[in-house]
């Protein structure tokens, strides 16, 4: 394994009694996109902070490329950071905020202006250089913010929920924009969002912040698939949880309610647990089937249509309710029907089973 | 439009306050200095040819030039510590700044006096503790008109610079020094031209209002200090002579009135990008 590129090794961040971040460990490679998703207030901006040189940490240590960052000030640090307000200087154009990273570091004029030049056509921003920031659309100060942290050729980019202010429309067409930006400069880059679909678009690897501590760290489909803990089936994607004691663990499955599934972690015989498994992995049938491995039996709540695709909400006996999701033409096929009887099944490897906490 | 002129009315006071109180008067000291005491532009010739009045003319822009900066140099750490303490903090500094609003600028000045001149208590202080033998000159000369004018106009820098220091984002700097910036750069670069409107309001309002100032030179400076005001003041009260006191009073306007105009013709033209 070669040396990762930037190693985040027990960060912490304590305010007073606060903990901001705590016990943050993640080694990332060179030309990786890691994003660190989580709810508000999770402490992905604090360590995000941290790695810039904003925030002193209280714990841990920061390493990029093997050397310690800690006693390097921001401005020797050479990471580019792109601002969730983008902090373009109002004064200055947009040429020449993106020159001003070239300025700080003593490129000449000439030279300076044709890098401010390239780095405009690469975010097709070319002929926009004599205009103020103010005098742009929100999603072209987003691009000059990207230029300008991309035009001296930093060692790595951090991104603070970037696109938190652009509408719907304009945020995926950047989410493209940036993954092949990245693709074509190979810029590693560390990227803050709450928002899950745009992580599980945009990233080679996911971080789960929570509580100020990472909860798990996999690719997009592992956190989807695999995931480890309750917090992250339920902040990624949707799930369903069907709780229990932990049952029969055995190393690689267990089971609740008589229900089988993987087991996402280790996990005590008898202790609270969750069964996870998400709408698209139940397999439905018309009216109450034969109970038998792996079944639930109930009520259809509610159908909902979703244009390509139907979920049925089914409530159990105990109440809990249940989301199922088919494609169109296997709905159709299916019939379900408002109150009517409803079995669901799934095979255990599409299930996990998650400590309840 | 219709809305503007249906609501014009309601500038019926100011129009008359303004008729009334300035209009007229220097209207009228404008018609005195060019027709008294012959029809002719004999007093603006007497202004600039004669060596006392140019040099009090250069005294009065130098005082408050001077001024000027010494309050743009106190009052910039002043705003920024406003911007930047605890609220309690803050509180209070606003507090300090604004006594001295609240005291005659004719008690102020002769309590500078007191404490400045001769036998007052810092020349005494200085001289107990045996840090100088002889009493210093700190008052009656350019140094105390200086303290004087500064420590009364500091707050018509201090403010105009805190509003619009309150304003620039900290993500301004931060992105500065992110980009390669030190923060002595970032200030310079950064930080300290988004200041500029701030400071230029300020300044302007500080040189302005102490191109007329006239009590606090008259008390605290020497021969040498002084200003137009006084000038025309003494024109008036000692000789009598309106003609001249009025062309004085028309060139300190019409000096303010220019200065006006350049600062906002420059300010436009920065805001056009040059
Ligand atoms: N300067 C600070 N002083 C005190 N607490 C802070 C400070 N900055 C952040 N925090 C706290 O640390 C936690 C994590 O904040 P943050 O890293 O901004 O979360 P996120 O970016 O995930 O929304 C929050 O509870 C926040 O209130
Ligand atoms: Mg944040």
């Amino acid at each position: 394994m070669t040396e990762p590129l930037l190693k985040l090794a027990g960060l912490g961040k304590a305010y007073g009694q606060v903990d901001a971040a705590k016990d943050i460990n993640l080694d990332v490679a060179d030309g990786e996109f890691v994003t660190f998703l989580g709810p508000s207030g999770s402490g992905k901006t604090t360590t995000l902070m941290m790695v810039a040189g904003f925030t002193e940490p209280t714990a841990g240590g920061i390493s990029l490329n093997g050397q310690p960052l800690d006693p390097i000030p921001v401005w020797k640090r050479d990471i580019g950071m792109v601002f969730q307000h983008y902090a373009l200087f109002p004064h200055m154009t947009v040429a020449q905020n993106i020159a001003f990273p070239l300025e700080m570091r003593g490129v000449a004029k000439g030279d300076r202006r044709k890098r401010a030049e390239e780095a405009m056509e690469m975010v097709g921003l070319a002929g926009f250089g004599s205009r103020l920031p103010k005098e742009l659309s929100g999603g072209q100060q987003q691009r000059v913010a990207l230029a300008r942290a991309m035009v001296f050729k930093p060692r790595l980019l951090l991104m603070d929920e970037p696109l938190g202010a652009l509408d719907k429309k304009l945020r995926e067409h950047m989410q493209l924009e940036i993954m092949h930006l990245h693709k074509n400069m190979g810029t590693t880059v560390l990227y803050v969002t709450h928002d899950q679909e745009e992580a599980l678009v945009m990233s080679d690897r996911i971080a789960v912040f929570s509580n100020g501590r990472i909860e798990q760290v996999g690719s997009p489909r592992e956190l989807y698939e695999a995931p480890q803990t309750k917090f992250v089936a339920d902040f990624i994607g949707e799930t369903n949880f069907i709780a229990g004691k932990a049952q029969g663990c055995n190393g690689a499955g267990a089971s609740v309610r008589g229900l089988n599934g993987q087991l996402g972690a280790p996990l005590q015989e008898g202790a609270d647990a969750v069964l996870a498994v998400r709408p698209e992995r139940l397999k439905v049938m018309n009216g109450a089937g034969a109970a038998g491995g792996n079944t639930l039996t109930g009520t259809v709540k509610e159908l909902i249509y979703l244009g390509q695709s139907r979920k049925a909400i089914i409530a159990l006996e105990d109440g809990t309710e249940v989301a199922a999701l088919e494609q169109a033409a296997q709905a159709e096929a299916t019939a379900l029907e408002m109150g009517s009887q409803a079995t669901l099944s799934f095979r255990a490897e599409d299930a996990r089973i998650l400590a309840d906490v | 439009m219709t809305a503007g002129n249906r609501t014009l009315w309601l500038l019926i006071p100011a129009v008359l306050l303004i008729g009334v109180c300035f209009l007229y008067p220097v209207s009228w000291l404008l018609q005195r200095s060019v027709s008294e005491p012959v029809w002719g532009l004999q007093n603006y010739i007497t202004i600039f040819s004669k060596s006392i009045y140019l040099g009090v003319l250069w005294n009065t822009i130098a005082i408050a030039g001077a001024t000027t900066i010494l309050c743009a140099l106190i009052g910039f750490p002043v705003a920024y510590s406003m911007v930047h303490a605890r609220p309690w903090i803050r509180k209070l500094l606003i507090f300090v700044v604004l006594i001295p609003f609240w005291t005659s600028i004719l008690v102020r000045s002769f309590a500078w006096l007191v404490i400045l001149q001769r036998g007052g208590i810092i020349n005494d202080i200085l001289v107990g503790i045996g840090m100088i033998a002889e009493p210093l000159d700190i008052v009656y000369n350019r140094f105390g008109v200086l303290l004087g004018m500064v420590q009364v106009l500091l707050p018509f820098m201090v403010f105009p610079l805190y509003s619009v220091m309150a304003r620039i984002d900290g993500s301004f700097f931060r992105a500065a020094t992110n980009l390669g910036a030190t923060p002595i750069r970032a200030f310079f670069r950064v930080y300290l031209p988004l200041c500029l409107p701030g400071l230029g309001t300020g300044a302007m309002l500080v040189f302005i209002i102490a191109l007329g100032y006239f009590i606090t030179p008259a008390l605290l400076g020497g021969r040498g200090d002084t200003m137009i005001a006084q000038l025309i003041f003494e024109r008036i009260d000692e000789f009598g002579d309106w003609p001249l006191a009025s062309a004085l009073a028309i060139v300190l306007l019409i000096g303010t009135g220019l200065l006006f105009a350049i600062i906002k013709g420059v300010s436009k033209l920065r805001r056009g990008r040059i």
